[in-house]
Protein backbone atom coordinates (compact mmCIF):
# COMPACT_ATOMS: atom_id res chain seq x y z
CA UNK A 1 0.00 0.00 0.00
CA UNK A 2 1.06 3.42 -0.49
CA UNK A 3 -0.67 7.08 0.63
CA UNK A 4 0.87 10.07 -1.57
CA UNK A 5 3.91 7.83 -2.76
CA UNK A 6 4.92 6.72 1.27
CA UNK A 7 5.06 2.75 1.78
CA UNK A 8 2.68 2.07 4.37
CA UNK A 9 2.71 -1.38 6.49
CA UNK A 10 -0.23 -3.23 7.35
CA UNK A 11 -0.33 -2.55 10.40
CA UNK A 12 -1.51 1.29 9.85
CA UNK A 13 -4.69 0.15 9.25
CA UNK A 14 -4.85 -2.25 6.32
CA UNK A 15 -6.07 -5.34 7.59
CA UNK A 16 -8.77 -6.90 8.05
CA UNK A 17 -10.06 -8.63 11.08
CA UNK A 18 -12.50 -10.47 12.65
CA UNK A 19 -13.53 -10.09 16.46
CA UNK A 20 -15.98 -13.27 17.86
CA UNK A 21 -18.04 -13.92 21.34
CA UNK A 22 -19.80 -16.27 22.97
CA UNK A 23 -22.71 -15.75 24.20
CA UNK A 24 -24.14 -18.68 25.18
CA UNK A 25 -26.64 -20.17 22.93
CA UNK A 26 -25.37 -18.45 19.98
CA UNK A 27 -21.97 -16.34 19.16
CA UNK A 28 -21.68 -13.02 17.95
CA UNK A 29 -19.04 -11.87 15.20
CA UNK A 30 -17.75 -8.33 14.46
CA UNK A 31 -15.19 -7.40 12.13
CA UNK A 32 -13.68 -5.22 9.55
CA UNK A 33 -12.89 -6.50 5.48
CA UNK A 34 -10.62 -4.46 4.02
CA UNK A 35 -11.21 -5.17 0.46
CA UNK A 36 -10.35 -3.94 -3.51
CA UNK A 37 -13.43 -2.09 -5.07
CA UNK A 38 -13.57 -5.33 -7.43
CA UNK A 39 -14.17 -7.49 -4.32
CA UNK A 40 -16.72 -5.73 -2.84
CA UNK A 41 -19.93 -7.39 -4.34
CA UNK A 42 -19.20 -10.86 -4.30
CA UNK A 43 -18.07 -10.33 -0.92
CA UNK A 44 -21.49 -9.22 0.18
CA UNK A 45 -22.68 -12.12 -1.73
CA UNK A 46 -20.86 -14.62 0.05
CA UNK A 47 -21.97 -13.20 3.32
CA UNK A 48 -25.72 -12.99 3.04
CA UNK A 49 -25.31 -16.46 1.87
CA UNK A 50 -24.70 -17.39 5.85
CA UNK A 51 -26.85 -14.18 6.73
CA UNK A 52 -24.03 -12.01 7.85
CA UNK A 53 -25.24 -8.49 7.60
CA UNK A 54 -22.86 -5.84 6.27
CA UNK A 55 -23.24 -2.66 8.32
CA UNK A 56 -21.31 0.08 6.75
CA UNK A 57 -19.22 -0.12 3.65
CA UNK A 58 -16.75 3.16 3.08
CA UNK A 59 -13.43 4.61 2.76
CA UNK A 60 -10.77 5.23 5.81
CA UNK A 61 -8.33 6.91 3.71
CA UNK A 62 -8.24 9.49 0.89
CA UNK A 63 -5.39 8.98 -1.51
CA UNK A 64 -4.79 5.38 -0.93
CA UNK A 65 -3.00 3.07 -3.66
CA UNK A 66 -4.74 0.75 -4.32
CA UNK A 67 -7.98 1.96 -3.98
CA UNK A 68 -9.22 0.59 -0.68
CA UNK A 69 -13.04 0.15 0.69
CA UNK A 70 -14.00 -1.07 4.84
CA UNK A 71 -16.70 -3.54 4.87
CA UNK A 72 -17.99 -3.47 8.14
CA UNK A 73 -19.99 -6.67 9.30
CA UNK A 74 -21.74 -8.33 12.36
CA UNK A 75 -23.65 -11.81 12.62
CA UNK A 76 -25.21 -13.93 15.04
CA UNK A 77 -25.83 -17.63 15.01
CA UNK A 78 -23.74 -20.76 15.39
CA UNK A 79 -20.08 -20.12 15.42
CA UNK A 80 -19.50 -22.63 12.48
CA UNK A 81 -21.64 -21.36 10.00
CA UNK A 82 -20.85 -17.57 10.61
CA UNK A 83 -16.90 -19.09 10.02
CA UNK A 84 -17.75 -20.26 7.17
CA UNK A 85 -19.47 -17.68 6.17
CA UNK A 86 -16.54 -15.59 6.53
CA UNK A 87 -14.14 -17.83 4.97
CA UNK A 88 -16.01 -17.78 1.37
CA UNK A 89 -16.25 -13.99 1.32
CA UNK A 90 -12.26 -14.11 2.27
CA UNK A 91 -11.83 -16.52 -0.41
CA UNK A 92 -13.46 -13.67 -3.03
CA UNK A 93 -10.47 -11.45 -2.04
CA UNK A 94 -6.35 -11.46 -1.96
CA UNK A 95 -6.74 -11.42 1.84
CA UNK A 96 -4.00 -14.17 2.64
CA UNK A 97 -5.08 -16.39 5.37
CA UNK A 98 -2.53 -16.42 7.81
CA UNK A 99 -2.19 -13.43 10.46
CA UNK A 100 0.52 -10.23 9.54
CA UNK A 101 4.15 -11.79 10.18
CA UNK A 102 5.70 -9.92 13.02
CA UNK A 103 7.61 -7.07 10.99
CA UNK A 104 10.71 -6.81 13.62
CA UNK A 105 11.58 -2.90 12.60
CA UNK A 106 10.65 -0.48 14.80
CA UNK A 107 9.88 2.91 14.12
CA UNK A 108 12.38 5.37 14.54
CA UNK A 109 10.54 7.81 16.70
CA UNK A 110 10.32 8.89 20.64
CA UNK A 111 7.61 6.56 21.43
CA UNK A 112 7.65 7.11 25.81
CA UNK A 113 7.61 11.46 24.77
CA UNK A 114 4.58 9.70 22.78
CA UNK A 115 3.54 8.12 25.65
CA UNK A 116 4.13 11.04 27.49
CA UNK A 117 2.11 13.58 26.01
CA UNK A 118 -1.11 11.38 25.07
CA UNK A 119 -1.15 10.21 28.69
CA UNK A 120 -2.00 6.10 27.49
CA UNK A 121 1.00 3.31 26.80
CA UNK A 122 1.02 1.70 23.54
CA UNK A 123 3.12 -0.74 21.30
CA UNK A 124 5.21 -0.96 18.47
CA UNK A 125 4.87 -3.83 16.26
CA UNK A 126 4.73 -4.44 12.37
CA UNK A 127 6.86 -1.13 12.13
CA UNK A 128 3.97 1.49 13.36
CA UNK A 129 4.09 2.65 17.32
CA UNK A 130 0.24 2.39 18.05
CA UNK A 131 -1.59 3.56 20.89
CA UNK A 132 -4.97 2.26 21.29
CA UNK A 133 -7.91 3.75 23.87
CA UNK A 134 -11.34 1.56 24.26
CA UNK A 135 -14.10 3.41 25.13
CA UNK A 136 -16.66 1.81 27.58
CA UNK A 137 -20.58 1.85 27.98
CA UNK A 138 -21.32 1.04 24.63
CA UNK A 139 -23.79 -2.08 24.58
CA UNK A 140 -25.33 -3.97 21.09
CA UNK A 141 -28.05 -6.31 21.63
CA UNK A 142 -27.59 -6.22 25.31
CA UNK A 143 -23.71 -7.03 25.32
CA UNK A 144 -20.55 -4.90 26.08
CA UNK A 145 -19.09 -3.68 23.03
CA UNK A 146 -15.30 -4.08 23.98
CA UNK A 147 -11.97 -2.37 22.71
CA UNK A 148 -11.47 -5.34 20.98
CA UNK A 149 -14.55 -5.04 19.21
CA UNK A 150 -13.63 -2.12 17.44
CA UNK A 151 -14.91 0.55 20.13
CA UNK A 152 -11.68 2.63 20.49
CA UNK A 153 -9.86 5.59 19.50
CA UNK A 154 -6.54 4.75 18.12
CA UNK A 155 -3.53 6.03 16.99
CA UNK A 156 -0.41 4.95 14.67
CA UNK A 157 3.30 6.34 13.71
CA UNK A 158 5.63 6.01 11.24
CA UNK A 159 8.53 7.21 10.36
CA UNK A 160 11.00 9.83 12.54
CA UNK A 161 10.90 12.07 15.29
CA UNK A 162 10.89 15.09 12.34
CA UNK A 163 8.69 13.68 9.82
CA UNK A 164 6.43 11.05 11.19
CA UNK A 165 2.81 9.90 9.65
CA UNK A 166 0.11 9.72 11.46
CA UNK A 167 -3.46 7.62 10.63
CA UNK A 168 -6.17 6.47 13.22
CA UNK A 169 -9.68 6.69 14.29
CA UNK A 170 -11.68 8.55 17.01
CA UNK A 171 -14.89 6.88 18.53
CA UNK A 172 -17.11 9.43 19.27
CA UNK A 173 -20.89 10.42 20.56
CA UNK A 174 -22.64 12.23 18.66
CA UNK A 175 -22.57 15.62 20.39
CA UNK A 176 -18.47 14.88 20.14
CA UNK A 177 -17.77 14.55 16.31
CA UNK A 178 -17.75 18.55 15.86
CA UNK A 179 -15.64 19.73 19.30
CA UNK A 180 -13.66 16.44 17.97
CA UNK A 181 -13.45 17.31 14.46
CA UNK A 182 -12.23 20.87 15.34
CA UNK A 183 -9.44 19.82 18.05
CA UNK A 184 -8.01 17.97 14.63
CA UNK A 185 -7.86 20.85 12.38
CA UNK A 186 -6.65 23.09 15.29
CA UNK A 187 -3.55 21.41 14.32
CA UNK A 188 -3.67 20.89 10.84
CA UNK A 189 -4.82 16.87 10.67
CA UNK A 190 -6.41 15.81 7.87
CA UNK A 191 -9.84 14.66 8.60
CA UNK A 192 -10.43 11.58 5.93
CA UNK A 193 -13.95 10.03 6.97
CA UNK A 194 -16.75 10.31 9.14
CA UNK A 195 -19.29 8.03 9.47
CA UNK A 196 -20.79 4.60 11.53
CA UNK A 197 -19.49 1.45 11.62
CA UNK A 198 -22.02 -0.47 13.31
CA UNK A 199 -26.34 -0.12 12.79
CA UNK A 200 -27.15 -0.54 16.29
CA UNK A 201 -25.54 0.58 18.98
CA UNK A 202 -26.10 2.55 21.96
CA UNK A 203 -25.59 5.00 22.31
CA UNK A 204 -24.77 5.73 19.03
CA UNK A 205 -21.30 5.98 17.79
CA UNK A 206 -19.30 8.09 15.40
CA UNK A 207 -16.49 7.14 13.66
CA UNK A 208 -13.63 9.59 12.53
CA UNK A 209 -10.74 8.41 10.17
CA UNK A 210 -7.83 11.02 10.40
CA UNK A 211 -4.39 11.26 8.52
CA UNK A 212 -1.33 13.87 9.00
CA UNK A 213 2.48 14.21 8.08
CA UNK A 214 4.59 16.18 10.88
CA UNK A 215 6.86 16.08 13.81
CA UNK A 216 5.64 13.72 16.05
CA UNK A 217 4.91 15.73 19.04
CA UNK A 218 2.84 17.95 17.59
CA UNK A 219 1.17 15.13 16.18
CA UNK A 220 0.64 13.81 19.50
CA UNK A 221 -0.72 16.59 21.61
CA UNK A 222 -3.24 17.00 18.24
CA UNK A 223 -4.72 13.75 19.43
CA UNK A 224 -4.49 14.13 23.00
CA UNK A 225 -6.56 17.48 22.37
CA UNK A 226 -9.00 15.33 20.28
CA UNK A 227 -9.21 12.90 22.88
CA UNK A 228 -9.89 15.73 25.58
CA UNK A 229 -13.41 16.66 23.89
CA UNK A 230 -14.19 13.21 24.52
CA UNK A 231 -16.37 12.10 27.93
CA UNK A 232 -13.78 11.57 30.43
CA UNK A 233 -15.67 9.11 31.56
CA UNK A 234 -16.13 7.20 29.00
CA UNK A 235 -12.41 6.82 28.57
CA UNK A 236 -10.44 3.59 30.05
CA UNK B 1 -12.40 -21.78 62.16
CA UNK B 2 -11.61 -24.63 60.36
CA UNK B 3 -15.05 -24.93 59.17
CA UNK B 4 -15.03 -21.34 57.68
CA UNK B 5 -11.68 -22.16 56.43
CA UNK B 6 -12.76 -25.37 54.48
CA UNK B 7 -15.86 -23.24 53.51
CA UNK B 8 -13.67 -20.85 51.83
CA UNK B 9 -11.03 -23.24 50.28
CA UNK B 10 -14.21 -25.13 48.71
CA UNK B 11 -15.65 -22.09 47.62
CA UNK B 12 -12.39 -20.89 45.65
CA UNK B 13 -11.90 -24.24 44.22
CA UNK B 14 -15.53 -24.32 42.99
CA UNK B 15 -15.04 -20.64 40.89
CA UNK B 16 -11.83 -21.91 39.50
CA UNK B 17 -13.38 -24.87 38.09
CA UNK B 18 -16.73 -23.00 37.05
CA UNK B 19 -13.99 -20.69 35.20
CA UNK B 20 -11.76 -23.32 33.90
CA UNK B 21 -15.32 -24.70 32.48
CA UNK B 22 -15.96 -21.45 31.05
CA UNK B 23 -12.70 -20.92 29.06
CA UNK B 24 -13.13 -24.81 27.43
CA UNK B 25 -16.66 -24.20 26.41
CA UNK B 26 -15.65 -20.84 24.56
CA UNK B 27 -11.67 -22.24 23.06
CA UNK B 28 -13.85 -25.06 21.97
CA UNK B 29 -15.92 -22.92 19.80
CA UNK B 30 -13.45 -21.15 18.13
CA UNK B 31 -11.52 -24.12 17.45
CA UNK B 32 -14.04 -24.30 14.80
CA UNK B 33 -13.91 -20.89 13.81
CA UNK B 34 -10.05 -21.68 13.68
CA UNK B 35 -10.10 -24.25 11.36
CA UNK B 36 -12.40 -23.35 9.03
CA UNK B 37 -10.83 -19.82 8.96
CA UNK B 38 -7.51 -21.41 8.60
CA UNK B 39 -6.05 -18.73 10.94
CA UNK B 40 -5.23 -18.55 14.99
CA UNK B 41 -7.82 -16.22 17.62
CA UNK B 42 -6.14 -14.03 20.20
CA UNK B 43 -7.98 -13.72 23.43
CA UNK B 44 -8.60 -10.12 23.82
CA UNK B 45 -11.80 -8.76 26.69
CA UNK B 46 -13.41 -12.06 26.49
CA UNK B 47 -13.71 -11.99 22.54
CA UNK B 48 -11.60 -14.02 20.25
CA UNK B 49 -9.87 -11.67 17.55
CA UNK B 50 -8.63 -12.54 14.17
CA UNK B 51 -6.17 -10.20 12.46
CA UNK B 52 -5.84 -11.23 9.08
CA UNK B 53 -2.87 -10.29 6.43
CA UNK B 54 -4.40 -6.80 4.51
CA UNK B 55 -5.29 -6.76 0.82
CA UNK B 56 -3.00 -8.10 -1.42
CA UNK B 57 -2.75 -7.66 -5.21
CA UNK B 58 -2.97 -10.45 -6.83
Amino acid sequence: MTMHGQNIPTAFGFGSWTAWKNLGSETMVMGDLVLLEKEINPVISALADENIKVTALHNHFLGEKPRIMYMHILGTGQAGMLARGIRKALDKTATPRSQSAPTSASPAIDAKRIEQIIGHPGHARGGIFKIIIGRPGGRARGMELTSSMGLNSWIAFIGTNERAHVAGDMAMAANEVNPVIRALRKHGIRILAVHNHMLDEEPRIFFLHYWETGKVENLARAFRDALAQLNKQERK
Amino acid sequence: MKKQMGLSILLCLSIGIMASLSDAETTGDFREVEHILGSFGQVQEGAMVFPFLGVTLK
